[in-house]
């Protein structure tokens, strides 16, 4: 049974629509420059701590030696207070570094003046150690004032043993493992929670210096488990 | 016969109207696109253009090959790529180059025509009878699929989702679609951002742009399809490069593990050989506004985007300073911001046993949707995607350590019409075959 044909008329208009749909692809509208506000991504807000106790601080700066394996840190530890006011030359020590990355002399800084280089003896795993002068009278009880020069190792030393303080020290050494082992690691020293992945990008700020990046990161908590203390022998630079 | 004048003067005014009717003038348009040899030709070059558009791939990316060859109205196809052709088939010598190229036709002029031509039969030859209701459903799905690609084409958008664990994101990057972005902070969560489509930087490479609402003006210096990472070699007293690695300065990186890279120039990316997206980059050189004097020059690349790479490197901000304020010029896939947002809860990832070779992804997010108030957790996985709001979320990668993942997101209008079309022709089939056999048996019957 034949079906009614439809008029051409009518076919017509099929094809037509049919071209019409065609004539959308030359349609769509070139993007303008657009201005407006926009949400931070969450990995890019800085990091917010969560509230806890702040006693012992860290200052830390790591720098991949670039081959994959090894970084280089550069820490500060001690109470918090004598940590952050040595913050200006944290930064600026940072900034001076300068990297060999063939390895004769594999880091060249400046040392800020206020600071003291030791000779360490061998075997204490760092490249460098710094004492900073601050004014240890402020920090300690009137008594304590017999004890000597600020910026001595052995009056820190001793410091600690009679009041639970030391002085905020520099320290700088070579080791392995990834950069949030190592972060996580000294805010287990701290005493703080470590951090998740996700969380290492809003953590870290990283300073271009000669021939190297360098992580800098700051934490602060109830402890300061860790560094080796007493019993360490140690002298004065005599340079 | 003779005839009075009374019967001319009527078969000459009333009977007969000037000139030919409005159908027989849409019958004579129609009839030479209706061509069955047009058909035939159009398939011809149809065939063509696909074996043209494969070879590309040995050179090109599969996306840049699709849009310029098939989501086109027309492609100049270089004659080298003929050229490879014959080295692999013909024994030509393997450093054979043709210079040139020809125009033919793209995919949207070929299949417009063929839908011009198949509708033309239709309204000229094909008359509608129940016999021929199965040719008619199977040209009917034909021009469905037809229409589904043309609308894919047009409307489609492919992007994706990066979350690390823990981690909540309203926004996607849209796979192939770039802009340049100039931030300035409005307080600790939010930006002022102006954003630059590709498209307009690529209108004014070797020119200045100059817009009311940017701080600087914009030279685009030189533009590069596609750049990789590398390691950033450092060379001996000798000059020979060692395996150790510097910081390259602009266009470095830090990998993960802390292995120093250089941004470089790439060839891009070929269908044939990876299924990498391209990285392109910009040396832009910005300029005090209306002046001469260079405020910055940057090296940008896509790679510099963390979310590019699953977030496997490091970039350091770019930034320059403008009247006291300070800037960032960030290159990156388009953004587009969404009304819900995807939290990170979980990530799975199982691999073979006794090997390191992926098995299967699996991510948990939790969904909120500010709209509706709708909060709830989902598991993607293969072949089980997240579908919300018109998109398609499917699980695509993975971050490094397994630290969180990458969901393609896929939004397509068209993306029953194939299924639907396919259908529509195996049903056209079965009643065409179907009413064939029928007329068979009965004939047989009948003998």
């Amino acid at each position: 049974m034949p079906v009614p044909a439809a008029s051409v008329v009518v076919r017509t208009f099929a094809l037509l629509a049919g071209c019409c749909l065609l004539a959308l692809v030359g349609c769509k509208a070139k993007e303008p420059i657009r201005e407006g506000k926009e949400a931070k991504p969450e990995y890019e807000l800085p990091y917010a701590e969560p509230e806890h106790v702040e006693k012992y601080a860290i200052l830390g700066g790591i720098a991949p030696a670039g081959n994959g394996s090894e970084w280089w840190f550069f820490k500060m530890t001690g109470p918090v207070e004598m940590v952050r006011a040595e913050r200006k030359n944290f930064e600026a020590f940072i900034q001076s570094l300068q990297f060999d990355p063939l390895g004769r002399d594999d880091w060249k800084w400046k040392t800020p003046s206020s600071w003291n280089e030791l000779v360490l003896p061998p075997g204490t795993g760092r490249i460098a150690t710094f004492h900073t002068h601050q004014n240890i009278e402020a920090y300690l009880p009137p008594a304590s004032a017999v004890l000597g020069g600020a910026g001595s190792f052995h009056l820190m030393t001793r410091v600690e043993d009679l009041y639970g303080l030391y002085f905020p020290e520099m320290t700088v050494s070579l080791l392995r493992g990834s950069l949030i082992d190592n972060v996580n690691r000294w805010r287990t020293q701290v005493g703080i929670a470590p951090l998740q992945p996700a969380e290492l990008n809003r953590y870290v700020r990283l300073v271009p210096v000669k021939n190297a990046i360098v992580f800098v990161v700051e934490m602060a908590g109830p402890t300061l488990k860790g560094p080796p203390r007493k019993g360490m022998m140690m002298m004065a630079d005599p340079h | 016969m003779s005839q009075n004048a009374d019967s001319t003067f009527y078969d000459q005014y009333v009977t007969q109207p000037e000139g030919p009717t409005a159908g027989e003038t849409f019958r004579k348009v129609l009839t030479p696109l209706a061509s069955l040899r047009i058909t035939v030709v159009l398939f011809a070059l149809g065939f063509t253009l696909i074996f043209l558009g494969t070879l590309a791939q040995m050179e090109e990316d599969v996306w840049p090959v699709v849009e310029k060859y098939f989501r086109n109205f027309y492609v100049w196809v270089p004659l080298q790529l003929l050229a490879k052709f014959g080295v692999v088939f013909f024994n030509l010598a393997p450093d054979t180059h043709w210079n040139g190229s020809f125009p033919f036709p793209g995919g949207w002029l070929i299949g417009g025509a063929m839908m011009i031509n198949l509708l033309a039969a239709h309204a000229i030859r094909f008359r509608m009878t129940w016999k021929r209701s199965g040719i008619f459903l199977i040209h009917g799905g034909v021009v469905l699929l037809m229409v589904g690609e043309l609308i894919t084409g047009l409307y489609a958008v492919e992007s994706r989702m990066t979350m690390q664990l823990g981690e909540t994101t309203d926004f996607i990057d849209v796979t192939r679609r770039y802009e340049l972005v100039i931030a300035s902070p409005i307080d600790e969560k939010t930006q002022q951002v102006i954003r630059i489509p590709d498209e307009i930087l690529q209108e004014y490479r070797n020119k200045t742009l100059k817009h009311e609402s940017l701080p600087v003006d914009i030279e685009v210096v030189e533009y590069w399809k596609n750049t990789t990472a590398e390691p950033a070699l450092v060379k001996d007293e000798e000059g020979k490069e060692t395996k150790i690695t510097a910081w390259p300065g602009d266009n470095g990186l830090v990998r993960l593990d802390g292995v120093y890279m250089r941004i470089v120039p790439a060839r891009e990316e070929a269908g044939v050989e990876s299924a990498k997206d391209n990285a392109p980059a910009y040396r832009l050189r910005l300029k005090k506004k209306d002046s001469e004097e260079v405020v910055s020059e940057i090296y940008i690349s896509l790679l510099h985007y963390r979310n590019f790479f699953n977030r496997f490197y490091y970039p350091l901000k770019r930034t320059f300073t403008v009247n006291d304020t300070t800037y960032r010029i960030l290159y990156r896939n388009e953004r587009v911001e969404k009304p819900y947002s995807l939290k990170m809860l979980k990530f799975e990832h199982e691999v073979h046993p006794g090997t390191s070779k992926s098995k299967s992804y699996a991510s948990t997010v939790e969904l909120h949707d500010q709209r509706t108030g709708e909060n709830r957790e989902v598991r993607i996985h293969m072949n089980s995607p997240l579908r919300h709001d018109g998109l398609t979320f499917y699980q695509a990668g993975f971050v490094p350590d397994d630290s969180g993942t990458v969901l393609q997101v896929v939004k397509n209008p068209a993306w029953l019409l194939p299924y639907i079309a396919c259908v529509v022709v195996a049903v056209g089939m079965l009643v065409h075959f179907g009413l064939h056999l029928d007329r068979f048996l009965k004939r047989r019957a009948a003998k």
